[in-house]
């Protein structure tokens, strides 16, 4: 869900330039793909793609720029998605280069809902191309469509192109050469909508169109699935599934990848002599960054479900499924839809946000999506559960690891929601709901390309961020926790011999910089049971919740550099009222769990959330409830669970 | 009352399009002498030349000089609203039920069905059309084709019948001196 994220259009100029305009779900960003040899997100889903998006197509010597458009049913635009297509196809927009030529997927099996958007395409007086998609599911479905006939009767070109021909694409590919000789319709299609329906009507007609049924599979899945009782249990089956997967299937990958950097952490201490450069690979690069890194297998599964439940065709069912219960709040249903993206990462949450035609409505679902649990809470969210139930506990037939996963990601989709909801009370006196359209895809079978490239995207974005990001906060942290260096006298006289390295460590990192830095903000941090390198984790994270893994990872493997998981779990109080005591009890982990669940630790997502709004007003309020609310829940749960406890 | 489903194609000649409407829309074929409103006003003005009823189609041919591009929009509008009114639509000579019914199965032969006739040898050519019966004589391959009695009935009977619901009976004629003809094995009915 994130290959839109953060990417900029860039304009290439000088070449034939061609847009790709049609209804969402018709399969623009899949055709885009196969033209160009990139890898744009697609999904069985409508509304992936929100923002113009380029790529260049190599056609026999020749480049052709294609710009991949979002998804529009008219280009008489209600929301700011729908804006960009119909300022890019406006000749009389002087801030976008008007195509060249465009080409139009339509979906043979919504062919008369696709026309109407068509005629108004063809009123541009551009040069246009159909591209027709999905015949193979019409015929499958039993729909007639007369190719010819179609051609015939539009006047402009027709390409059917099945997803994965090679030949269809040659096809299409070799009409991209000649703009020109695209055949240009006689008299273009009316203007007025009845009229238009009228010409419409007469083309199916012409061609022979036959409805087709409703997938015979589809409706028998959907009997159940969009049930109300039974959907949305099976809804919520299949979410609580997902996360004892992510931990079952996870956790033996985990581990081999944790033995791997603990035995790279003994090699370290064993060969390298500087202490320095030692402390530097086994803290920072192995504790730190490693500590982050084990978390690859679930950022995978996280990813491949998440594009299997897409790629069929059922993520389209949950949202009819919330939007129900949405509805009742007064939220629209496109806003459950940004909610959803935010599962991998806020930012394209926040991006979807502009399918959505009121900015009042905009700006509150922007203010929930962040707390919606991206990829980025599940390293933290994994390590905290460990810490806090052991993978032996079961509650009834099930891990209870998966069911406080289930319960975290469960609880932040609510908080989510009711968040949405109380910014829309506040902001708008009820406007009227404007209606929601979404189809509900046929079933399909997710392709494995597309399943691939998710998982991959995701995981090089995990690693990338890693890379950087996290890796440059991670040394200056390390600097901050190794620094000032303690010379063997000021050791010995505070009563550690020199000679024990793990002593040395120990000691540094209680009496660094980044101590001083914990231990000032622990006044704020204190009710919640938090000492100072939770507090340096917290503050760390600000920039990346990762972070905060990689933080403690090096502080345990300051400690205990062998076995940093072990570190962790028998960490105590160095000082305060609370010395000698336990640090990660239930009620301090707990309160770090529900912490995590509700604040802004996310410079992307403030950032993305200025540009989006056009100020730091709504990044600026999104910080501060967040704060607030991600304290006082950790407060209460701290309270609650040390009372129960 | 709703607008008439039409839609404009090209022809090979620049001048002529084809206005496709539904069959049965109006009561008349051929060449129009009048037609109501707007329409009637074009085609006395300089705009259009000529206007002429198919079973399925409106073909209108602009004056040399008058582009579809300049006047296509006015054209479909005068022709959208003549054709709420069939009623005065008026043919160049008089047209009998046989000509409605003539042009019909003209119009089938030239469609999709005759098209796939064609496409394996088959030839179809119309005997007669009168009081509500037509004959064609089905030739080339179809002669000793089993399946032409098929074709007969299921795509040319239907499609006429689309076009022409008064129909009563299509019969098809076999070429004489190949009705008796012998075939060792044969699936289909004499009597048929």
């Amino acid at each position: 869900m994130s290959a839109h994220c953060g990417q900029v259009a860039r304009t290439v100029t000088g070449k034939t330039r061609l847009a790709l305009v049609g209804s969402p779900n018709s399969g623009k960003s899949t055709l885009f793909n196969a033209l160009t040899g990139l890898r744009t997100k697609t999904g069985n889903y409508p509304g992936v793609t929100v923002a113009r998006y380029e790529g260049t197509a190599r056609v026999g010597g020749h480049e052709v720029v294609v710009e991949d458009l979002p998804g529009t049913y008219s280009l008489d635009p209600i929301s700011p998605d729908e804006q960009v297509v119909a300022d890019a196809l406006d000749p009389d927009n002087p801030d976008i280069g008007t195509p060249d030529g465009i080409l139009v997927t339509i979906d043979a099996t919504t062919l008369r809902r696709s026309l109407g958007l068509l005629a108004q395409v063809m009123r541009t007086g551009l040069p246009i191309c159909v591209v027709l998609t999905f015949r193979d599911e019409l015929t499958r479905r039993g729909g007639t469509l007369d190719v010819s006939a179609l051609r015939r009767a539009l006047g402009v070109p027709v390409v059917g192109v099945t997803s994965g021909s090679r030949n269809d694409l040659a096809q299409l590919q070799s009409m991209l050469l000649d703009l020109a000789a695209w055949e240009r319709p006689v008299v273009p299609p009316p203007t007025d909508p009845s009229q238009r329906r009228a010409w419409v009507e007469s083309l199916l007609q012409s061609a022979g169109y036959e409805v087709p049924e409703v997938d015979r599979r589809t409706r028998r899945i959907d009997a159940v699935l969009l049930h109300p009782l039974w959907g949305t249990l099976i809804f919520f089956a299949t979410m609580f599934a997902f996360f004892q997967i992510i931990f079952t299937v996870a956790a033996p990958l985990q581990d081999a990848v944790q033995s791997l950097f603990d035995s790279l952490g003994t090699l370290v201490t064993e060969h390298v002599p500087n202490p320095l450069l030692s402390g530097f690979l086994g803290s920072a690069l192995i504790g730190g960054v490693g500590g982050v890194l084990v978390f690859l297998p679930q950022i995978a599964l996280l990813f491949l479900m998440i594009s299997l439940l897409e790629g069929s065709g059922y993520l389209s069912r949950a949202a009819f499924l919330m939007d129900r219960i949405m509805a009742r709040a007064g939220l629209e249903g496109r806003a459950f839809v940004a909610l959803l993206s935010s599962l991998a990462c806020a930012i394209p949450g926040i991006m979807a946000t502009r399918s959505l035609p009121s900015a009042k409505d905009r700006f509150a679902t922007m203010m929930g999506a962040p707390l919606m649990t991206c990829s980025a809470r599940l390293t933290v969210y994994v390590l905290l559960t460990g810490l806090l139930v052991s993978p032996d506990t079961r509650v009834g037939p099930f891990g209870a690891q998966g069911v406080v996963m289930f319960a975290l990601y469960l609880v932040g989709a609510l908080s989510a929601m009711a968040t949405a909801w109380v910014f829309k009370r506040f902001s708008s006196r009820g406007g009227p709901v404007l209606p929601f359209y979404m189809e509900m895809p046929s079933y399909r079978l997710p392709r494995p390309r597309s399943v691939a490239d998710a998982i991959w995207s995701a995981c090089k974005g995990f690693l990338h961020k890693v890379g950087r990001i996290i890796l440059l906060v991670t040394v200056v942290l390390w600097l901050l926790l190794s620094l000032p260096m303690h010379s063997d006298a000021q050791l010995r006289s505070a009563g550690v011999d020199p000679v024990d390295r793990t002593a040395v460590s120990a000691y540094a990192v209680d009496h660094s910089y980044a101590a001083d830095i914990g231990h000032a903000i622990e006044p704020v941090f204190a009710p919640l049971g938090f000492d100072w390198r939770i507090n340096i984790g917290v503050l760390g994270s600000l920039s990346a919740r990762e972070v905060f893994v990689a933080t403690l990872g090096q502080v345990a493997a300051a400690q205990n550099p062998e076995q940093p998981a072990e570190a962790l779990t028998h960490m105590t109080y160095t000082d305060g009222p609370h010395q000698g005591e336990k640090l990660f009890t239930p009620a301090t982990t707990a309160a770090l769990l529900v912490f995590f669940l509700y604040a802004l630790q996310c410079m992307s997502t403030i950032g993305v959330m200025r540009r989006e709004t056009g100020s730091w007003r709504w990044p600026a309020v999104a910080f501060g409830y967040m704060f607030v609310l991600a304290w006082t829940m950790a407060f209460l749960t701290h309270t609650l669970v040390g009372l129960s406890a | 009352m709703s607008v008439v489903p039409m839609h404009p194609e090209a022809t090979a000649d620049p001048q002529t399009v084809r206005w496709v409407i539904p069959a049965g829309t109006l009561p008349v074929v051929g060449e129009i002498a009048e037609a109501p409103d707007e329409l009637g006003k074009m085609l006395h003005s300089e705009d259009v030349v000529s206007l002429a009823v198919e079973t399925q189609a409106v073909v209108i041919r602009l004056a040399d000089g008058r582009s579809w591009s300049g006047t296509g929009a006015r054209v479909r509008d005068a022709l959208s609203a003549a054709l709420r009114h069939p009623r005065q639509w008026r043919p160049a000579e008089t047209v009998t039920e046989d000509d409605m019914l003539r042009a019909a199965l003209q119009d089938v032969l030239d469609g999709s069905a005759g098209d796939y006739i064609r496409s394996h040898g088959g030839e179809v050519t119309i005997v007669s059309a009168h009081d509500r019966h037509a004959e064609v004589r089905m030739a080339g391959t179809c002669t000793h084709c089993p399946a032409a009695g098929f074709t007969l009935h299921s795509r040319l009977e239907s499609e006429l019948r689309a076009r022409f619901p008064a129909l009563v009976e299509l019969r098809a004629t076999e070429e004489p001196g190949k009705a008796s003809r012998r075939s060792w094995l044969t699936l289909r009915r004499r009597s048929a």
